[in-house]
């Protein structure tokens, strides 16, 4: 399931949205877009994030299924 | 991204700062607006100038033709700006430090507009000039004050507008 940690991430790092955007190469608004949802990053966009993050892609933009969805999912209940 | 691209797309779309993948999308979303658009406007003009053309005279039709695509032109710019403007793809954020310095560079900029504007009207004055009249009107065109008034006040005037425009555009963060 994709998430979206960007938001978290920076204000770990205590980033504004302008140092983000001029660490990665883009506009803060575009910045801002994608942290509210509103944009879709390019693949090449999110590895320059999660570079600039410290972070690896998975972590910043997926979740990883718990054991009871897959379960659900298989048509079993548990 | 090939760098004269890309200053196309400043110098077109007056927008600054980063052209970034978000924006250089919604640019390219405005321009695709703005050629279907021109495409049909100018296909309609074209026929109602040749319905002009063939109703009242030809010279009609023509002038029908000119002013309604210079006119095309005026909108569809028009559009472009206020696209542009609407989707803030024009504002430049500067952090709190680097503020002054930004500022600066645009008055250095408006002054380099001021200059450009100077030396374009005497290239126009003595290109019209000459082609329309001698060389000894030419000389005769830079001893008349008029000349260098109107360069003066119509290089202030520019500049000044250049300057104002690209302050408005510009944001403190």
């Amino acid at each position: 399931m994709a998430v979206n940690r960007v938001k978290d991430y920076r204000l770990q790092q205590g980033l504004s949205q302008l140092k983000l955007a001029t660490a990665v190469g883009v506009a803060r608004q575009t910045i801002n877009l994608i942290e509210n949802d509103k944009y879709n990053p390019s693949l090449k966009l999110c590895i320059g994030l999660a570079n600039a993050l410290g972070t690896d892609l998975n972590t910043l933009f997926w979740e990883p299924e718990f054991p009871s969805e897959t379960t659900s999912a298989a048509g079993g209940t548990q | 991204m090939n760098k004269g691209f890309l200053w196309i797309m400043h110098y077109f779309y007056r927008v600054d700062g980063v052209l970034d993948e978000y924006r250089l999308a919604q640019l390219y979303k405005i321009g695709n607006q703005v050629a279907m658009g021109l495409l049909l406007y100018v296909n309609l003009s074209t026929l109602v100038g040749l319905a002009v053309a063939g109703k009242v005279s030809v010279t009609a039709g023509l002038l029908t033709m000119v002013s309604a695509n210079l006119f095309a032109v005026m909108l569809a710019a028009s559009y472009v700006d206020w696209a542009v403007s609407r989707q803030q793809l024009n504002v430049v954020e500067v952090d709190a430090q680097s503020y002054a310095q930004v500022l600066q560079r645009l008055k250095t900029r408006a002054v380099g507009v001021f200059i450009y504007f100077i030396g374009l009207m005497v290239l126009m004055q003595i290109v019209v000039t000459g082609v329309f009249g001698s060389l000894h009107e030419v000389v005769l065109a830079f001893t008349r004050p008029r000349l260098y008034l109107v360069t003066l006040v119509g290089g202030l005037l520019v500049a000044g507008v250049d300057y104002w425009q690209r302050k408005r555009k510009l944001r403190q963060l």
